[in-house]
């Protein structure tokens, strides 16, 4: 459930509420304080047995606080990501237990450069995008037994530069989880995410906040009301914070629902 | 629906989105600081615009003066105890650097110039503090890094100084014109100033604060044939300010 397997014809609409936020910088002094609502519709299409295309459109809302209660708050479109998953090894042609993918996409500068109602731009970290085209590769294994189901991803990210001379650093994603599916309706996940990454830069100035490791604990609860469709709920707890500076996260609230086509 | 409407469809639909955004900022508490300069005792007999008497009883006549206010940083109420000898052993702000600014501290340098006459208020910049009561102001006087504000200017005037790497020069004459001075220092001063219970709420986020630097107490200590080199001239700089008033630079 939520991790099916590909087959031919197979079109998959989702979207997924998320709310998050964390605090940059020290308080009373210099903190920023930033909180986010995002939606992002996805759709996903399989064309062939052994490849999955999708696309993603986030829908975000945030709000940037300084210590001295000034806040710009900036709305709309983000960045669309495209991405193509190719299945290159399963064990068996019809509910395999091992299968092994490799990913390959961009994120696309496609969100608008947010102005205020004087009609200076707002500060790069009110825009919902960075201005730049950023490629992604990653690789995943997934396996099944019985009840359960494992996946191990690993996805890097390479941004170029972007708007106003921002270049976010290199980073990759990782995710190790279990589910358990005790009935055909509902399951459980527990993951563990991480992201490490190189310190973000402007012109070639390193910020001084950020970069580093960070992991998060990922409980989940999927239920199934009908055969095609999976809603999921959870959160995303900072445990481990190894960012450099003073960058303080909030835990990430995530709801999603998808529907098979 | 034709094929090829469909295939464009999304695309377009994509495309269209990617118009769609909108932004607001929405002001914070603001403080603006500025600058002048004042006589703080009475004018002496058949004095020029520059003539002090200092505390000592010597008559001098500044030519020319320049100062450089590194800093200025604001010290909330409730800074007090441990937590002020902590601020106050924190290594942040005594760098000889141009020091950054952030919520609580103006870090832009000003050289500071008397001028002709006392009155014009020199704007140093506004601060974006958190809310709350704040009591003091730390003043730092330090020599200029080569970013400072007023530098141009200096170099510029009737007698060029550059006054890079410098926190005072001040030249004039002492005893009636008989004894000309000229000093420099590169030195460091500090001074607390009231702020006489300056408070940033969200009802009353904006406020405005003009220093005074009263120049004719900057010679005290200077007795009858005593140096100037003897005298921490700098320190009675610092000494020398206080707060003006609520009005706006």
């Amino acid at each position: 459930m939520g991790t099916e397997q590909p087959f031919s014809g197979r079109l998959r609409l989702s979207t997924t509420l998320r709310a998050w936020g964390h605090t940059v910088g020290q308080e009373r002094v210099d903190a920023l304080r930033l909180r986010e609502a995002r939606m992002d519709v996805a759709v996903a299409y399989a064309p062939l047995p052994w490849l999955f295309l999708s696309a993603t459109l986030p829908l975000q809302a945030r709000e940037v606080r300084s210590v001295s209660l000034a806040r710009e708050r900036g709305w709309g479109v983000g960045d669309v990501e495209v991405s193509a998953k190719a299945f290159l090894y399963q064990d068996r042609e019809f509910s395999a237990d091992h299968l092994f993918s490799v990913l390959a996409g961009v994120k696309l500068p496609t969100a608008p450069r947010l102005r205020a109602e004087d009609g200076t731009l707002l500060d790069l970290d009110t825009q919902l995008g960075s201005g730049s085209v950023d490629p992604l590769a990653g690789v995943a294994y997934q396996h099944f037994r019985g009840d359960w189901s494992f996946l191990v991803s690993a996805t890097g990210f390479l941004p170029l530069r972007g708007m106003l001379g921002f270049k976010a650093g290199p980073s990759v994603r990782t995710t190790l989880a279990a589910q358990y599916q005790p009935a055909p309706r509902w399951a459980v996940r527990l993951g563990l995410d991480g992201r490490i990454e190189a310190a973000a830069d402007i012109h070639g100035e390193k910020e001084e906040n950020g970069g580093g490791v960070i992991g998060y604990a990922s409980p989940d609860v999927l239920f199934s009301p009908s055969t095609d469709i999976v809603v999921a709920a959870g959160v995303r707890v900072p445990f481990f914070n190894r960012l450099h500076g003073r960058v303080a996260p909030t835990p990430i609230a995530m709801m999603s629902v998808a529907y098979d086509l | 629906m034709p094929v090829a409407t469909k295939s464009f469809a999304l695309p377009v639909l994509l495309l269209s989105l990617a118009g769609c955004g909108g932004g607001e900022r929405i002001e914070g508490m603001e403080l603006t600081l500025g600058l002048t300069t004042a006589r703080a005792r009475e004018v002496p007999e058949a004095a020029g615009a520059r003539t002090l008497v200092t505390d000592e009883g010597v008559r001098a006549t500044l030519t020319g003066a320049l100062v450089t206010l590194g800093k200025v940083e604001l010290i909330p109420c409730e800074a007090t105890g441990w937590r002020r000898l902590w601020n106050e052993l924190s290594p942040v702000g005594t760098a000889w650097a141009h020091s950054v600014s952030n919520a609580l501290r103006l870090g832009t340098p000003h050289v500071v110039a008397l001028g002709d006459a006392d009155g014009g208020v020199l704007p140093l910049g506004v601060m974006r503090p958190p809310p709350g009561r704040y009591c003091r102001a730390r003043l730092t006087f330090e020599p200029a890094d080569a970013d400072a504000e007023g530098l141009s200017s200096a170099a510029q005037g009737a007698v060029p100084v550059d006054m890079v790497g410098l926190s005072l020069h001040v030249r004039g004459t002492l005893a009636e014109g008989e004894q000309e001075f000229e000093v420099e220092t590169r030195g460091t001063s500090s001074v607390d100033v009231l702020l006489e219970g300056l408070e940033l709420t969200e009802d009353a986020p904006k406020a405005a604060r003009v220093f005074t630097l009263a120049w004719d107490s900057w010679l005290d200590g200077v007795g009858p044939g005593e140096s100037l080199r003897n005298v921490d001239l700098l320190g009675n700089v610092a000494r020398s300010a206080s707060l003006q008033s609520a009005v706006v630079p």
